[in-house]
């Protein structure tokens, strides 16, 4: 995910700027993206931050804060006034780096606001592998164990880790090779360089219907609603749930009602069918939670990647 | 192509599309000459205007931002000195040195020519065999990719100028540039000094902004104008004759492959396209020296290549559904929203979309031309006619914004001051910068690429069993030590004839 | 490298020395760095070379450019002699007004720090405007007041047109 650019805002950044206090609270919102624009945190951003705008009647700016792994952006909301006129986007991988980064933003410093969807993992296997079903794939890597070559993130990436839950809930060893990013992931698992590969479901969805790789399963508790023929991890026997997610937070320390303003417009937002049509049609798994139900959604992740990680040896801040 | 013609025919029949292309094709001119606005950011930024639009409007009107601004790119490179992306950092080497000359108008005529007709080139070349170069691209495997980047510093070794020793020195400095940050493959930090901005490593682009175009500036201001023509004080004229612009042809069309090509292979990006585009005219030029003080095909070579890199980054991104960066991420992203996933079965299945696509581009490159060669050129140029005091303390101001720019980090700023005075001292120390952009450039690659083919095949024998790879090291080899041998072997002959005096 | 003409020997030689010795400086300064870090990064990766070796080559490279360089210099040096009257500004890498701007950049970022982007960049915008117009020998306020309008007017796209978000 290390592009090389670039930052963006809205044009509505100048408006914004001389926007008057109509509704919420004072002001307008400065959304806060921790990736680069063009990417799954930036699209959807823009989406939920257009309806947002409307529903508050406040212009919102979407400002990309990108760099040391999504990790400028999170301080940068972190830091912010919590006044609830900067928030922004949430995933795996922000807390996945509590632990593994230097002077991390710890999950604490921020406030949850809602819950936006989850992004599960899938294994897919390349067109020429031999694997046509889980169970050819889980054997095959229990008899000769780092032979399989999987293609995912970087360690601590959120593809990465769904490969380690993968191997950690099924006792296997698998050879993960990273790649920075989907993209090139994909592409490897095309051209037919790594055997395997754990990125969510809309990355590899097309190339599955056009016959050139296989997903085996889906590493969700249901199936992927843009890909409702293939089986989950569960229905097939193994316990396997991982992947990314999104979420909408702020600094820590948001006036409550203000928070509860922000929450439930969220939750509006996010329920409606005009933005479900729009975020389904680009693939986004939607599940709107309010803050409490989000919070504790994210301290879930949290309990289960940290084992993870501290068994990859990846933990250098631990808890 | 009978879906292709009724497509370019019904958008030139809807003047609102071609409104729309012409409007993206000014927003892209004036965005992409600021520096550290990249075309990602442009279409960024105008995203949410394509939310209300047809898909092949909203095509029209992105393709026209994402040509323009890549060409424009150009503009601050010749002008200013200052690289504000990645595709027009080598531009500034002889853009700029042109420009000082008083021949910036020409430059800007040879960069635009360049760029329209990498542009088409590319254009032809995603139109007639996207499928061939898409699947040709996915046996670009690691191992591939690290030799071509290995051809690619091969190449730049002898395509820096001046004093080889120092030339290394710079190169060096530039490779471990590219180390600070997270390992790409590790996710180990290295040289980050425990603090969390250096973690994501040091961009290109405040690097690039800092050892040209403050460093030149640094350079400016001590010359005091009536001794030295530090600055061009005049555009010139615009028109380099036809027969000097007909020269540069065959400059222009392998700058054009390679970008097409190189634009083609996922992640590889402009600034490995420019890179290896001037750095193999320098190597097969008969005057190499003159690389770099202002000849036109130090400036044809990267512009040709960049903006072929546009119809080469569709490639993937229409017949695989792959971004080959991350502008095209952006283009996916728009074509999401609308509803369309873009990939083999929307290839396959949706012709007259892909025809409506191709012909956008086609309108964006034509009206790039009409803006940029009508009013663009002298526009521009015109900033050339600010007085000295005004013209330098606006670079300066621009190399701090447009640093900042490009993550909105403050901390670019300060890299980009540093990267000034370091590139200022380095020319004081007769230490060429090309080669340090260079290696924070490529240098990642290939450690990435390197590594990660040894993962894979744990052994290194594997780069001389697969052919593509095995061809790329023969010829960087060659390249590499072909001129060792020439010179020694003349040397040789010249001590034979002069007796013996000591080098 | 060696010409004829012993100015611009001594010169080169000069130029060498400090390059050299920049070089081999920093390649001792990092290899501190990266041999004292903790972490993972000196482990053991298997078949591949793991994050430590690439730093480790580079900072050998570096070291031995350096050398090569001090070498060289004192060797040219020692034959046209170092300190050449006429060329002694070159000594020190930078001239004076180059350092006095560089001087103001810096201390624009500081000043940033604490009244934001716009009044920073505007305060050195006249600032360099006024010893860039002191050098054409022009009117200093007028200059003062033409940098303040290019500050003025730069902020003003980025800030309002692009929504940089400079503060």
């Amino acid at each position: 995910m290390r592009l090389k650019s670039i930052a963006a805002a809205l044009a509505l950044a100048g408006a914004a700027t001389f926007a008057h206090a109509d509704s919420f609270p004072g002001g307008p919102i400065t959304w806060v993206v921790n990736w680069p624009a063009g990417g799954g945190q930036d699209t959807t951003s823009r989406l939920v931050a257009e309806m947002l705008s409307e529903k508050l009647g406040v212009a919102i700016a979407v400002k990309n804060y990108s760099g040391a792994g999504g990790l400028t952006g999170m301080r940068e909301l972190a830091s912010a006034d919590p006044d609830g006129h900067t928030i922004g986007m949430l995933g795996a991988s922000s807390i996945i780096q509590q632990y593994t980064t230097d002077e991390p933003v710890m999950l604490d410093e921020l406030a949850v606001l809602s819950f936006f969807g989850p992004d599960p993992g899938a294994l897919t296997v390349a067109g020429g592998t031999p694997y046509e079903s889980l169970d050819d794939y889980v054997m095959a890597a229990k008899e000769s164990p780092s032979e399989i070559i999987n293609g995912n993130d970087p360690p601590g990436g959120a593809s990465y880790i769904s490969a380690s839950i993968l191997e950690s809930s099924l006792g296997l060893e698998i050879n993960k090779v990273p790649y920075s990013g989907y993209a090139p992931t994909v592409t490897a698992l095309l051209g037919g360089e790594v055997e395997s590969a754990t990125v969510p479901v809309p990355q590899v969805l097309e190339h599955h219907a056009n016959g050139d790789v296989r997903i085996l399963g889906v590493m969700a508790g249901q199936r992927h609603f843009l890909a409702p023929d293939i089986p989950t991890f569960m229905e097939q026997g193994y316990d396997v749930v991982a992947g990314d997610f999104r979420a909408v937070v702020g600094p820590a320390g948001i006036p409550e009602d203000v928070a509860a303003i922000l929450s439930e417009a969220l939750v509006a937002v996010l329920s409606s069918p005009e933005f479900n049509a729009k975020a389904n049609a680009a693939g986004y798994m939607i599940e709107p939670l309010g803050a409490a139900e989000a919070k504790m959604r994210i301290m879930q992740f949290d309990e289960q990647v940290y084992p993870v990680l501290e068994q990859a040896g990846l933990v250098t801040n631990p808890r | 192509m009978s879906a292709l013609l009724d497509s370019l025919g019904l958008l030139l029949m809807d003047p609102w599309a071609l409104f729309l292309c012409l409007s993206g094709v000014v927003v892209g001119l004036i965005f992409g000459a600021l520096p550290g606005v990249s075309s990602t950011m442009s279409l960024a930024v105008m995203l949410p205007l394509t939310f209300g639009m047809s898909t092949g409007n909203a095509m029209m009107f992105m393709l026209g931002i994402f040509f323009s601004s890549v060409y424009a790119g150009s503009v601050s490179a010749i002008l200013l000195n200052i690289p504000g992306t990645p595709g027009a950092m080598v531009t500034v080497l002889d853009g700029n040195a042109m420009a000082r000359k008083g021949r910036a108008g020409e430059a800007m005529t040879y960069a635009l020519i360049a760029s329209l007709f990498g542009g088409v080139l590319g254009w032809i070349i995603l139109v007639t065999t996207a499928p061939v170069i898409a699947a040709y691209a996915l046996k670009f495997a690691s191992p591939e990719y690290a030799a071509v980047v290995f051809f690619g510093l091969a190449l730049v070794a002898y395509a820096s100028s001046g004093d080889t020793l120092r030339g290394l020195l710079a190169g060096a400095l530039g490779l471990l540039l590219g180390v600070v940050g997270r390992d790409a493959i590790t996710d180990v930090p290295r040289f980050t000094f425990g603090t969390a901005e250096l973690q994501g490593g040091l961009d290109i682009i405040p690097l690039a902004i800092g050892v040209f175009g403050i460093a030149e500036a640094l350079t400016a201001v001590e010359t005091i104008p009536k001794t030295a023509a530090a600055l061009p004080a005049r555009m010139g004229r615009l028109f380099p004759g036809r027969r000097a612009l007909l020269a540069e042809t065959p400059t222009a069309v392998r700058g054009s492959a390679i970008g097409a090509f190189v634009g083609a292979i996922p992640a590889a990006g402009s600034a490995v396209a420019v890179a290896l585009a001037y750095a193999l005219e320098k190597r097969i030029s008969r005057t190499p020296e003159a690389f770099g003080t202002g000849v036109p095909r130090g400036i044809v070579a990267p512009e040709s290549a960049n903006n072929a890199c546009v119809g080469g980054a569709l490639i993937p991104m229409m017949t695989l559904g792959i971004p080959g960066d991350s502008i095209t991420a952006v283009l996916i992203g728009v074509l999401l929203l609308h509803g369309l996933r873009p990939g083999p079965g929307l290839y396959e299945s949706q012709p007259e979309f892909v025809a409506t696509v191709y012909a956008a581009l086609l309108f964006a490159i034509v009206f790039t031309g009409l803006v940029a060669g009508t009013f663009g050129l002298r526009g521009f140029n015109r900033v050339l006619l600010l007085p000295r005091r005004i013209l330098l303390t606006g670079i300066l101001l621009l190399c701090l914004m447009g640093a900042f720019s490009v993550r909105n980090s403050i901390y670019d700023v300060w890299v980009a001051i540093a990267a000034g005075g370091a590139g200022y001292a380095m020319s004081r120390m007769g230490v060429p910068v090309l080669p340090l952009a260079f290696g924070v450039v490529l240098g990642p690659i290939l450690e990435e690429n390197l590594r990660r083919t040894l993962m894979i095949h744990k052994d290194w024998t594997v780069f001389l069993e697969r052919p593509i790879s095995l061809t790329l090291i023969l010829i960087s080899f060659a390249v590499l030590l072909g001129p060792l041998i020439w010179q020694a072997a003349r040397s040789f002959v010249q001590r034979g004839s002069e007796g013996g005096k000591p080098r | 490298m060696i010409r004829r003409d012993p100015a611009i020997a001594s010169r080169e030689a000069r130029r060498d020395l400090a390059a050299g010795a920049f070089s081999v400086g920093l390649a001792a300064c990092l290899a501190a760095v990266h041999f004292r870090q903790a972490g993972r990064l000196h482990d053991d990766y298997g078949a591949e070379p793991g994050p430590a070796l690439l730093p480790e080559i580079l900072l050998a490279a570096l070291a031995l450019i350096g050398l090569a360089l001090l070498l060289r210099g004192f060797w040219i040096g020692r034959i046209a002699g170092l300190a050449s009257r006429e060329q002694k500004e070159i000594g020190s890498a930078f001239g004076r007004a180059s350092l006095v701007v560089l001087g103001l950049l810096v201390a624009a970022m500081f000043l940033q720090s604490a009244t934001g982007f716009g009044i920073a960049a505007a305060t050195a915008s006249a600032l360099l405007a006024i010893l860039l117009a002191r050098q054409e020998l022009r009117s200093l306020p007028r200059a003062a007041i033409e940098g303040v309008l290019v500050a003025a007017i730069l902020y003003a796209l980025f800030r309002f047109i692009l929504g940089v978000p400079l503060t």
